[in-house]
């Protein structure tokens, strides 16, 4: 069995955010679950001992964990190449110096926007001001620097002015995510999803930007999934590139496979991660092709694509082992246009309305400009699914073909 | 276009090289790995400190006399190589 490239340690589900286009699962781990420093060291030696060589660290939001440094020196004592990807909340001078001294090789920096509201409406928190002082340090530090940077609705038509305002914070490569719809992003994807247009100018853009930049940046482009006729080749394989390991020290082969019935992804506390990756049930359930129903099983992209992604075939479908609805092959593929189609007109919004005190939405909203976002709220008990949460908070929903204004009262 | 002998060569910020034992050397950048052989690697391994593509050149000699004037243009073809992948930085 070929080793994995990457091991992607979510380190915790406690973040200072609560981006609308968040791919966290909705029911996150509780702090008191989390693996202690000693546990993340010894699962970066035993990833180093299966032939990992990069090793991600992620959340939520790393920086949570006052023991990212001794995490960090345990990735580079195992001899692995360390990249943090952050929202730079929890972050001073002091800090990205001593996890460089514990060898961090490269940091990824997100921003929602370039405008502090829009950025703050997205993030769900006031953050924006704060993560350009972080994108300054870094850029002053030798220390590999990528700006993430998640596109959408709201956001594409200004995509060339978000590239001139990444580049000029001055990391050497650039990230463009269009949003994957899981987690708290399934939740606000009638409010996320861009429209066809959107789309294809956006493809345009970034071609036209690569050459523009060509000697300063390198521009990295994740294109929408819902508008294609060929599935994403997702995670490179199910288990087969990258594994993930949750707060508590679960196994998985991606972030949403948590959604999967009947599969038991096993922890690194109970078994041995060499153990897991080869033989576990889980890591196989998906490999190969014995798995795949038509018309995937003979099909001649089955070894390039894998048939797309089996959470969204899950989600969309039912069915795990169905080929991913984005192929236009697929029985179900109609169902993804129709999405896509109806949840992405410019006043499309969300069918929940949650409200939070603290958050900046209600602002926003009053502006008129807020679509009514679903908002992980923070300090909810944890397991306590997102339905039991909005219901907690909000009033009537609406469909989404009703303007915005005429949401609910709350 | 040749490159100057005096140009400074290192690698490019967050590209590290790792050499374990028994294992192939193996250049390790965001998001990517770069499996190195032969000739590759032992160009990898002297790159940096100061080192200029001349004294990189009269290394590689040294250390393989008999690989002759082809050391030249191949060890120029894969630096400028790395160095379109940004994996190598030229400063004059």
């Amino acid at each position: 069995m070929k080793a994995p490239l990457s091991i992607i340690c979510e380190l915790t589900h406690r973040c200072p955010l609560r981006c609308v286009y968040c791919s966290n699962p909705l029911e996150l781990a509780a702090r008191s679950l989390e693996m202690t420093t000693a546990e993340w060291a010894a699962t970066m030696e035993q990833a180093a001992e299966l032939g990992i060589l990069h090793a991600h660290f992620t959340g939520g939001e790393p920086l949570a964990r006052p023991d990212l440094n001794a995490i960090v020196a345990a990735a580079r004592r195992a001899g692995l190449y360390s990249n943090l990807i952050t929202s730079g909340i929890g972050m001073t001078e002091a800090r990205l110096d001593s996890l460089l001294e514990a060898g961090l090789d490269h940091v990824q920096l997100s921003f929602q926007g370039r405008d502090e509201l829009q950025a703050d409406e997205i993030a769900g928190t006031r953050s924006h001001a704060y993560k350009l002082k972080v994108a300054e340090w870094i850029r002053s530090r030798r220390v590999a620097f990528t700006v993430n940077l998640v596109v959408h609705r709201r956001n594409l038509d200004e995509l060339a002015e978000l590239i001139a305002f990444c580049a000029s914070l001055g990391p050497q490569r650039l990230e463009i995510a269009n949003v994957q719809y899981y987690g708290w992003a399934l939740e606000n994807r009638a409010a996320l999803m861009p429209t066809r247009a959107q789309m294809e100018r956006s493809v345009e853009i970034v071609e036209s930007a690569k050459r523009a930049l060509a000697d300063k940046l390198r521009i990295d482009f994740v294109p929408p999934d819902y508008y294609g006729s060929q599935p994403k080749a997702c995670m490179g394989g199910w288990a087969s590139q990258t594994l993930i390991i949750d707060p508590a020290g679960r196994a998985l082969p991606c972030h949403a496979a948590g959604v999967l019935p009947g599969l038991k992804f096993d922890s690194v506390r109970e078994k041995p991660l060499r153990w897991i990756w080869t033989d576990s049930p889980a890591m196989n359930k998906y490999r190969g092709d014995d798995w795949m129903a038509e018309p995937c099983r003979s099909c001649e992209r089955k070894t390039v694509d894998f048939g797309g992604c089996r959470c969204q075939a899950y989600l969309l479908t039912g069915n795990a082992a169905n080929a991913d609805p984005v192929c236009a092959l697929s029985p179900h593929h109609e169902l993804v246009k129709s999405i896509a189609a109806a949840e992405s007109t410019p006043t499309c919004a969300t069918t929940a309305h949650v409200v939070d005190p603290t958050s900046i939405s209600p602002r926003a909203e009053a502006a008129g400009k807020s679509p009514g976002w679903v908002y992980r709220i923070f300090n909810s008990p944890p397991g306590i699914p997102k339905a039991d949460a909005a219901q907690a908070n909000a009033g009537r929903t609406e469909s989404c073909e009703q303007p915005a204004t005429a949401t609910t009262t709350h | 276009m040749t490159l100057a002998p005096n140009v400074k060569l290192a690698l490019a910020v967050g590209c590290r090289l790792r050499e374990v034992e028994g294992q192939p050397p193996v250049l390790l950048m965001p998001e990517a790995v770069l499996r190195l052989r032969g000739a590759g690697a032992e160009i990898v391994r002297r790159i940096g400190n100061g080192r200029t593509f001349a004294e990189l050149l009269g290394e590689l000699h040294a250390a393989f006399p008999e690989a002759g004037e082809r050391l030249d243009r191949d060890t120029e073809e894969f630096v400028r190589r790395l160095h379109e992948k940004r994996i190598i930085e030229i400063t004059a």
